[in-house]
């Protein structure tokens, strides 16, 4: 049973995974779990295109051999991972030696990132216990967060395809695909995951202010890939140095034509949200408009002049635009592969279709993450599975109030 | 940005390049076919030479072109920045509603104009 031994567990289990391995981790957590009441503990990773969840084994190369997989589309663990929520195995009910016992599944988040769901046997279903299953869901979450960007096993176990260099650089260049804190909560996703070529995203949080921001690189090669990284890490450097926002996109031009003379080009929108007053300021190098949808009443494109590609030396000037968010509004950034995916056909995912989809499946039913999940699966539909062009979508919500779903 | 030809594209446009001298310091260009990955360094090379007088006015023909990409784009604001180093002048004529959306969202309407036809192109 479940005893108040639980919180000093998770400590000794904490304590103990300092000088673990990702290898080690189901073990350990399966031993302290033992010691608190939930028994044959299994932790399943989700894989980064979030299609499958795969048994962390700890054994073999990609720590997941004799594993078992499960989708996230169809399978009762994926609708504790969709859902972001634990639930008990209806099939599985006092079965075996356990009369009146559960088998549970839980979604493995930081508050924030979706990483994969636990799995957990107890004798009983009472608050406590359900207290006790989230909280070693909880601590399961840091565990691996601090172990696998140094984990060549997890980074086996999360893919599925064969990944080009270009896409092994952005998935290190960029932060984690989402986000909340202060009433923002962010998401990205990018797309093909395992042959994506010039794109990147980037946020970050420097007190009330979060920096958003999106790039397109030309082309669709290695190359593109570096000019991506030349241009995110630019624009990192000088921000990091305090240089305003159309300071920092001239720097990252800059950068860029140190680097490639101007036979490589950047566009991208590079923001700042006042995280208290929902405040936006952004400048615009010629991409895409931002999208401001606000509620389910309206969207609308941001409107600023395009100051040129970063690269290009177009020299135009830089205007800075400004917008008031209002409670719950949302803003999209993207690239030009999400509305330009055509089906086979020729006809164009759209932007209508886009926003659509946002809307519909982020009216209240699923969390922002999961409305990217869905969109970046409809858009690869779309494209019978392969896109010709990147496709990356950064999606902030200011003060909506529904953080709380993030969590089981 | 893509430089891939969509996968919907099954024909390929091989380009072409004609160029017409108008009076001594106008050329005109007319590109027929696709502006890629593929095709964009040969209009380059002929365009290149063509702005390196300045004073000179070279205007490109984009009516026949329905597709261009980055790589496209790319080949036209080398060639205005030669330009623009020169003294010489590029104008478009008559680029399709794809092509100047490309050019509208990227702002390189602002310093490349595009003309009806050439006779539309100021002096």
């Amino acid at each position: 049973m479940v005893t108040d031994s639980g919180a000093a567990s998770l400590l000794r289990l904490m304590q103990a995974s300092h000088t673990a391995t990702l290898e080690e981790l189901p073990g350990m957590i399966a031993e302290h779990a033992a010691e608190a009441g939930m028994y044959d503990v299994a932790l399943f990773v989700v894989d980064i295109r979030e299609t499958v969840l795969r048994r962390l084994t700890g054994h073999g190369p990609a720590a997941g051999d004799d594993g078992q997989e499960f989708t996230v589309a169809g399978s009762l663990p994926g609708q504790a991972y969709r859902r972001v929520e634990l639930l008990s195995d209806p099939g599985r009910e006092g079965t075996g030696d356990r009369p009146g016992g559960r088998r549970w599944w839980v979604a493995v988040t930081d508050g924030v990132e979706r990483l994969g769901v636990l799995r957990a046997d107890t004798d009983t279903d009472d608050e406590p216990v359900r207290r006790a299953l989230r909280d070693l869901a909880s601590l399961t979450a840091l565990l691996l967060l601090s172990k696998r960007s140094f984990s060549d096993s997890f980074a086996r176990l999360v893919r599925t395809e064969p990944m080009n260099v270009a896409a092994e650089m952005q998935w290190n260049l960029t932060p984690p695909p989402a986000y909340a804190g202060h009433d923002v909560t962010v998401g990205a996703v990018m797309e093909p995951a395992y042959q994506v070529g010039g794109d990147a995203f980037d946020y970050a949080v420097a007190g009330s202010t979060l920096h958003l921001s999106v790039f397109d690189a030309m082309g669709h090669d290695t190359t593109a890939g570096i000019t991506a990284n030349v241009a995110v890490a630019a624009c990192r450097n000088a921000r990091r140095q305090g240089a305003s926002l159309a300071r920092t996109s001239r720097m990252v031009e800059r950068t860029l034509m140190e680097q490639f003379g101007t036979s490589r080009y950047v566009t991208g929108i590079l923001a700042d949200l006042d995280m208290d007053s929902g405040r936006l300021t952004w400048i615009n190098r010629g991409h895409h408009l931002p999208l401001l949808i606000r509620g389910n009443r309206w969207t609308t494109p941001l409107a600023c002049p395009p100051a040129g590609p970063m690269g290009a030396d177009l020299g135009l000037s830089v205007t800075v635009a400004t917008e008031q968010l209002e409670p719950g509004d949302r803003l999209l950034l993207y690239t030009d592969g999400v509305v330009e995916a055509r089906d086979r056909y020729g006809t164009e995912f759209g932007r209508d279709r886009f926003v659509d989809f946002i809307r519909r499946h982020h009216s209240g039913r699923h969390t922002l993450h999961e409305t990217l999940r869905r969109l970046m699966a409809a858009v690869m539909e779309h494209h019978d599975g392969k896109l010709d062009d990147d496709a990356t979508v950064l999606l902030a919500e200011w003060r909506s109030g529904r953080q709380q779903e993030l969590t089981p | 940005m893509n430089t891939d030809r969509p996968a919907s594209r099954e024909q390929r446009h091989p380009l072409q390049v004609h160029v017409r001298r108008l009076r001594t310091d106008r050329h005109l260009v007319r590109v027929v076919g696709d502006l890629d990955l593929h095709t964009a360094s040969h209009l380059a090379d002929v365009l290149q030479p063509l702005v390196l007088t300045g004073g000179h006015s070279v205007l490109v023909d984009l009516s026949d072109v329905a597709f261009l990409d980055s790589a496209g784009l790319t080949c036209l604001i080398a060639v205005y920045r030669t330009a623009r180093s020169t003294g010489a002048r590029v104008a478009l004529i008559a680029p399709s509603e794809r092509v100047r959306r490309m050019l509208a969202v990227t702002g390189t309407d602002q310093v490349l104009h595009s003309y009806a036809s050439p006779d539309a192109v100021p002096d």
